[in-house]
């Protein structure tokens, strides 16, 4: 190029516009006009933000939770545009975060002041150990035993709120701080989900399995139509979230007859320590026919599940059952309408089946297990320095009305929480059945016999071991006089004694607090209560008076 | 410095040092003025470190305890709160060492020797008791004697005062709590004497439950535990809705060991009228059914009956 082109090509290329046209399309103008224009999204943006949040003609409150399953969260706006109906002074925010992050999210919030006014219970530190929630939560004992206004006109009217809740709110219950921090929305139940075409095209009928039998011939013959079509079918959609679901509710059904001789405290379960003491008396041991029927079931059970199902995890198990490779699929209440809406057929929905009458283990079997005891889940707790907690009050009982409630758990495919709600079509079976029994033995007594005992037992489960082996290993480990059952009892008696010290903080707190306020109503029935609690553990001797009437001699010093 | 100061050139940057200069001493003198204006009363003071320990914070609790001490008459009634708070908070604040334990005391003993017939005084005996008795740290050995002469202290001193039944409550659990059989039946029978005398203290429930589980175990004496639950019970068991696993005993018991069949229908009904999500509410229901006695049904999680709840209590 020659200079003197050199010298005009600037000229040509913009140094001399020829129309303002053209000046306006360069690439400066287009990088100002980006912006602008981001800069306007932002200010939009931020005022929509601050209108949302900040609208000083309505009251805001703001609740937080980490549902991100398919329909929660429009089953919860449903409520919300409810509630704004009726209250129009009133915006309620719903705030999903994910899992993931959700316990950092919270407790940043929590600590600064700018938590949610209602936050969904878990994961976050701050509101789940008892000192933390004790500063940053509100309880909610003194406005249980009132009647819910939104009940009014229903059969729950006259109740008090906590008795409308299946669980007597039992979920949002800290017996260490003896009060009441939350309202759970929802029911949870475990079940096995399956895939209708499948076992049609399997059996020829769409038919469930009612017993343990049944369940095995089904699943045989989904194993020969795979073989038969070339297909990569599983019987049991299993892994290592969810084999315990289903593999956990044979212990009841088998064991619980142990009930009788071993629960040594009538306190209505066998614990571990029990389970133990039972074995020293010779009470119970894993060579008993209905113990070793009980793990043979499990193992019977195991076969029908893909093959190095300890590796396979929880969306590999739904993507297996979503794809109409797998017959069943053992999981909660939780992921019904997941399962129900991404699966490309019908899903139906069994309780876990037992082995019936004239069946193998069938003289094992005392019962279902209860389902009576289980919690709420989705407990929604009030942020203690909420500036609108008497409207965050209301929502959250307007959430656990009757009506409401139903209409949230209807449109989330989940189970409701209040008598009287009435579940969805599909959530029927999902119901939760107080009839059964409730106590089981359990061998895994301290943290030697624990490892010991997962180790062999997913060796045993997988077929790497025989039953001979697998109980042998666990009986030693039980009866090891270093690490075995006696050292285990000696920890969980030191514990004892700790708890029973730790106890006495509760107790000077309330005492302290009747002294400096005597308007304090509370504080004189928790006092009660936390000193019955620990008078009863005799400062820990209980069990270290039980261990030496057991084993005949002095339990060892932790 | 000099060439700096004298530099004409520098007259901003000075100007904007010295107005930070003059800035920051008026925010200091305001905020001093602040904080004298603010400073709480021994009242405020009291209250606060009340909230602080509902949350459990004995460390910042007692702070607000020894600053209301500190500015209060010795004697007085905040005073004596303030000190019986630091006391208490010194006590029981983690992790425990032999100089917050024998400061505590020695605290307590100053509330004591101030105002001996107080309220305070009252609640001081009982921490030494405490103290006394507990293991507070490693190689803290229990003192049980010293713990039982500090309680018969405050059921002799406070004899009129709900304390008194919490200190009997104690003298009887030491006894309880060394599983020898003559010991156990003498503190029962102390817990029997005072109940006779006193049946409204308000923690007769506490006691009468506390019989019963010593009658279970060690005692075996099954029919006087029995006896006892009932008691308790008739009075109000504390835990509202946590009652089942003591009517489950009650009623194992009288079935089972005493073939007393009466109490065992009445407690197997209490089971699943009272608390049907105990757990046990199918198997009382079977045992009413094994006893020929009428079965109630269970209500509780059948949603479309579920509103009868409220009808079964």
């Amino acid at each position: 190029m020659s200079e003197q082109q050199q010298q005009q090509q600037p000229k040509a290329s913009g140094g001399s516009s020829p129309s303002g046209l053209r000046a306006l399309l360069s690439f400066n103008t287009l990088g100002v006009a980006l912006l602008v224009g981001a800069l306007g999204v932002s200010l939009l943006r931020v005022m929509t933000i601050e209108q949302t949040y900040f609208d000083s003609s309505k009251k805001t409150i703001r609740i937080s939770h980490w549902q991100l399953e398919l329909g929660f969260r429009e089953a919860l706006q449903g409520v919300i545009d409810a509630y704004e109906k009726e209250h129009p002074d009133v915006r309620v925010v719903q705030m999903p975060v994910t899992e993931k992050v959700y316990a950092q999210w919270l407790n940043t919030h929590m600590i600064s002041g700018t938590a949610p006014d209602l936050l969904e219970m878990g994961f976050a530190k701050l509101a789940s150990d008892d000192q933390y929630r004790a500063r940053f939560l509100q309880p909610i004992t003194e406005l249980i035993d009132f009647p819910n206004p939104y009940n009014k006109g229903t059969p729950l009217e006259a109740l008090p709120w906590r008795e409308t809740f299946i669980d007597g709110m039992r979920g949002g219950y800290s017996a260490s701080l003896q009060d009441y921090y939350a309202a759970p929305c929802s029911f949870f139940s475990v079940r096995m989900y399956y895939n209708k075409g499948l076992l049609r095209e399997a059996t020829g009928s769409d038919e469930p399995p009612t017993t343990f039998g049944q369940l095995m011939t089904v699943c045989g013959k989904v194993r020969e139509l795979g073989a038969r079509t070339g297909r990569s079918l599983v019987p049991i959609s299993s892994g290592s979230s969810n084999s315990g679901m289903l593999l956990d509710r044979y212990n009841i059904p088998f064991t619980s007859s142990y009930d009788d001789a071993l629960d040594e405290d009538l306190g209505g379960n066998v614990t571990q320590m029990e389970t133990y003491a039972g074995m020293v008396a010779g009470k119970v041991s894993m060579n008993d026919p209905a113990v070793k029927a009980l793990y043979e079931c499990q193992r019977r059970l195991a076969q029908e599940f893909p093959n190095g199902f300890m590796a396979v995890g929880r969306d590999q198990v739904a993507f297996m059952f979503v794809q109409g490779n797998a017959a069943f699929m053992t999981t909660g209440s939780w992921d019904g309408m997941s399962l129900f809406k991404q699966s490309k057929f019908d899903v139906g929905v069994i309780d876990i089946p037992l082995p019936g009458p004239g069946e193998q283990w069938s003289q094992y079997v005392a019962g279902r297990g209860s389902e009576a005891m289980n919690a709420g889940g989705a407990a929604f707790a009030l942020y203690k320095f909420s500036r609108n907690i008497d409207t965050a009050i209301d929502f959250l009982r307007f959430l656990t009305s009757l009506r409401q409630n139903e209409n949230f758990n209807a449109a989330a495919e989940w189970l409701p929480i209040i008598l009287g709600a009435k579940p969805s079509e599909r959530m029927k079976p999902f119901m939760p059945d107080p009839r059964g029994f409730s106590s089981a033995v359990d061998f895994k007594f301290g943290n030697y016999v624990q490892t010991v005992y997962v180790g062999q037992y997913w060796r045993y489960l997988q077929g790497e071991i025989g039953y001979d082996e697998f109980s042998s290993k666990v009986t030693e480990a039980l009866m090891s006089p270093v690490y075995g059952g006696d050292r285990a009892w000696a920890k969980e008696a030191d514990d004892r004694r700790r708890w029973c010290r730790n106890q006495e903080r509760v107790l000077a707190v309330q005492a302290m607090r009747q002294i400096i306020d005597p308007a304090a109503a509370d504080a004189p029935r928790k006092f009660r209560t936390a000193l019955s609690q620990q008078v009863a553990a005799n400062n820990g001797r209980d069990w270290a008076a039980f261990f030496e009437s057991v084993r005949g001699k002095p339990i060892a010093k932790e | 410095m000099k060439r700096w100061l004298c530099n004409p050139r520098k007259t901003n940057a000075r100007l904007a040092i010295a107005a930070l200069a003059v800035a920051v001493t008026f925010a200091c003198r305001g905020h001093g003025t602040v904080i004298a204006a603010d400073r709480p009363d021994a009242a405020t003071l009291l209250s606060k470190a009340q909230d602080e320990l509902s949350c459990f914070s004995f460390d910042v609790a007692a702070d607000l305890f020894e600053s209301a001490a500190a500015q209060s008459t010795r004697g007085s009634d905040a005073w004596l709160k303030g000190t019986l708070g630091l006391a208490m908070c010194l006590q029981q604040h983690s992790p425990p060492s032999p100089a917050k334990i024998e400061r505590a005391a020695k605290l307590l003993r100053s509330v004591v020797d101030a105002a001996p017939k107080s309220e305070c005084a009252a609640r001081a005996t009982m921490c030494l008791g405490r103290i006394e008795e507990l293991s507070d740290y490693y190689g803290d050995e229990p003192q049980p004697e010293a713990a039982r002469e500090l309680y018969q202290k405050v059921v002799s001193d406070w004899p009129d005062d709900a304390i008194a039944g919490e200190a009997t409550l104690r003298i009887a659990a030491i006894d309880v709590q060394t599983y020898e059989t003559q010991k156990v039946q003498r503190g029962v029978a102390l817990l029997e004497s005072w109940l006779a005398s006193h049946p409204h203290d308000p923690l007769a429930s506490v006691m009468w439950k506390y019989i019963g589980d010593t009658c279970y175990r060690p005692l075996r004496d099954y029919r006087k535990a029995v006896e006892s639950y009932r008691k308790a019970d008739a009075i109000g068991l504390l835990e509202r809705g946590r009652e089942g696993p003591v009517y489950w005993r009650a009623a194992v018991l009288a079935e089972r060991e005493l073939k007393d069949f009466p109490a065992a229908i009445e407690f197997y009904t209490k089971i699943v009228l009272i608390t049907p999500t105990s757990g046990k509410a199918y198997e009382a229901q079977l045992a009413l059914k094994r006893l020929g006695a009428p079965v109630p049904e269970l209500l509780m999680l059948r949603t479309e009956a579920g509103a009868s709840k409220g009808d079964a209590k």
